[in-house]
């Protein structure tokens, strides 16, 4: 049943990663966020157990809640001046990753054994992610960018690999990541004794 | 009892404890200290695996522990490895109050130091990358105190370092694949493109070493020091352990030369750069890369000699990066920030501190009669035997950071020294500072003297390795 529909994955993790890009509302990214890990769910599910599968979904979801717990301030994700032409241009650069994920998918299948729609799906999410560390100076921004990486990685990685030990241990680095960011977001605003 | 309970479990509980004592900053401070002490004994003197008499009871320290199916493993042959992590942990700890640095540092650079022996215990490699990964979110609360806004220098280090995990984790399926099947070339190539990268973030190798200047230029000297210290000294061991457990990856000519490329590159460019600096922080971030470049040249000999060279590093650098953040620690509770222009003439309020300072970064750029030079020497002698051009590269990095060295040794003295030329005041440092300090230059001295005492120490470290002697 998930396998029929395996292109809606892609195209979910695709826009919503362009949306993080380009989106200032620190809400709705994180939002965006949620989808992701459920199209990341959706396509682990195509190669793992779905009861394992559901690791990536949770972990992912709970990451999400605690950066969202952290309320961080319009400096912590929005650019210090927005304009429509800047988001033109993250859109393009969004636009010209995906190509580059689409034209290298033959030569990377070439190398790594995996479903077509999850290594699609892993390059879409490294690119754009990698795209989003790059542009980005905002820490929120940065983790949900680190975050998109890893999910790319645990894409590409489940393809090769199913073991219920890394499963485990990448969920609890995703969420130490959203700790550790969410500490970093908040550390400013915390007092000496917190 | 096993081994991994006491060097990896042990401590982390440990840590627990000491956090919560850190309204009783002595107290604290005590504990932690002790702790690293007694990791570092229990190191080098408690075997394992061996039958201990304790009275009239028997007891063997286990060397596996055992968890999910998979294992931690410190063996005998492991505790050179330990002496070495828990001792810079230790050396650390122990100038934490003086260098005022913040006290998350004592239960989080327990929990770093032992995540990190985790990551050398466990078996298979890959997860060390997980292990890893845990270390470095376990520092952010140090580098980025409660207060503190985070610079952009800690969130390249986040990114830089997080990068390098699930290479890792890949190059480490590629590896398994390649021991099944060892004429995969797919999966040869695979796993040398999947390591390199994950071990060049980890390290900082050019260009991935923004990080580092950037890092020590915005975060507490001694917390920065401790990063820049310990988590690529923890990837290069982890480094040489592959490469001593993959007989194919030691034999390949082409990884030595890219290990040949990444560290005279890493020499090259940070100590040219670090040469035209005008901040003390940055000039520290570039002065580690340097270092980890000349592990990666060291390594690249792919000799005996190249090992021994590769472990006998080690003292010095831990005892000269010590003294550094220590010495920088103290001149910057006075001056505004890292700039030269702030650090101007300092040498006449903080005299101990200054001294200390020019005669760490002097030993790291190779200063004769320092701790580093009789190791840096052998190790250009070597290079230039069968590589003249890089070992020219490599001359040109070291000649950048003296450089820096003596220009730094201008500003801190305003350009006076000599008879006269500076006014000594009040000295700024307090009691406790310049004993440390003094400690370590004394240290530096003696091992740059006596050599021959210290560094054939070192090379039992290699004995951690499947490769090594």
């Amino acid at each position: 049943m998930l396998a029929d529909f395996a292109l809606v994955p892609v195209v979910l993790l695709g826009s919503t990663a362009a949306f993080i890009l380009v989106s200032q509302n620190w809400r709705a990214s994180i939002l965006a966020l949620a989808i992701q890990y459920l199209a990341v769910f959706w396509l682990t599910g195509l190669v793992w157990p779905l009861g394992l599968a559901t690791v990536k979904l949770v972990a992912g979801w709970i990451a999400g809640a605690v950066l969202g717990a952290s309320r961080p301030d319009v400096e912590a994700f929005a650019d210090s001046s927005p304009s429509v032409s800047y988001a033109l241009f993250r859109l393009c650069a969004a636009g010209l990753m995906l190509v580059a994920a689409f034209s290298l998918q033959q030569a990377a299948e070439a190398v790594l054994p995996l479903q077509p729609q999850v290594l699609m799906g892993g390059m879409i999410l490294i690119g754009l992610g990698l795209l989003q560390l790059g542009m980005s100076t905002q820490p929120l921004r940065i983790i949900l960018g680190l975050l998109s990486v890893l999910s790319g990685f645990e894409l590409v990685y489940a393809g090769v690999e199913t073991a219920i030990l890394i499963a485990g241990l990448q969920a609890l680095v995703t969420l130490g990541l959203a700790l550790g960011g969410a500490y970093l977001i908040s550390a400013p605003a915390m007092g000496e004794n917190e | 009892m096993s081994a991994p309970l006491i060097w990896v479990i042990m401590p982390l509980l440990a840590a627990l404890l000491v956090w919560g004592l850190l309204r009783w900053p002595r107290a604290a401070q005590g504990l932690a200290v002790s702790l690293g002490l007694m990791l570092t004994l229990l190191a080098v003197f408690l075997p394992v695996g061996e039958i201990l008499r304790v009275g009239s009871r028997e007891m063997i320290i286990e060397p596996v522990l055992e968890f999910a199916g998979r294992s931690l493993v410190l063996d005998n042959a492991m505790r050179p490895m330990l002496v070495l992590l828990y001792g810079a942990l230790t050396f650390w700890l122990i100038g934490a109050r003086a260098a005022r640095a913040h006290a998350l540092l004592l239960p989080f650079g327990i929990g770093v130091a032992a995540m990190l022996a985790a990551a050398e215990a466990v078996q298979p490699v890959l997860y060390a990358g997980l292990l890893v990964e845990g270390a470095v979110l376990l520092s952010l609360p140090f580098l980025a105190p409660p207060g503190q806004t985070a610079g952009r220098g800690v969130f390249r280090f986040l990114i830089f370092q997080t990068l390098g995990m699930p290479l890792l984790l890949l190059g480490g399926w590629a590896l398994a694949g390649v021991a099944a099947n060892p004429s995969d070339v797919n999966l040869i190539r695979l796993a040398m493109l999947f390591l390199g990268f994950a071990f060049a973030f980890w390290l900082g190798v050019f260009p991935f070493y923004t990080w580092a200047p950037q890092l020590a230029g915005q975060t507490h000297p001694y917390a920065a020091g401790f990063v820049l210290l310990i988590l690529p000294m923890a990837a290069l061991l982890m480094l040489l352990e592959i490469l001593g457990a993959t007989g194919w990856l030691r034999a390949s000519a082409d990884v030595h030369d890219v290990l040949r490329l990444s560290g005279g590159l890493m020499v090259v460019t940070a100590g040219i750069w670090a040469a035209f600096q005008r901040d003390l922080g940055r000039l520290f971030g570039y002065t580690s890369i340097v270092q980890t470049g000349y592990s990666l040249l060291a390594l690249s000999l792919g000799q005996q000699l190249g090992n021994e060279i590769f472990a006998m590093m080690f003292i010095p650098r831990v005892v000269s990066l010590a003294l550094w953040s220590l010495s920088a620690a103290v001149l910057r509770q006075s001056a505004p920030d890292f700039s030269f222009k702030s650090l101007e003439g300092i040498a006449g309020r903080y005299p101990i501190a200054s001294v200390g300072l020019a005669m760490a970064f002097l030993s790291l750029g190779g200063l004769p009669l320092l701790a580093e030079f009789p190791i840096r020497q052998v190790l250009l002698q070597e290079i230039a035997a069968d590589h003249p051009v890089a070992a020219l590269g490599v001359l040109l990095g070291g000649i950048g950071l003296l450089f820096a060295g003596f220009r730094f040794l201008s500003v801190i003295s305003g350009g006076n020294v000599g008879p006269g030329g500076l006014r000594w005041r009040e000295m700024g440092e307090t009691p406790g500072q310049v004993i440390l300090i003094a400690g370590g230059m004394l240290i530096l001295l003696f091992v740059g003297l006596f050599p021959r005492l210290v560094f054939p120490v070192m090379t039992g470290l290699l004995r951690v390795f499947p490769g090594g002697p």
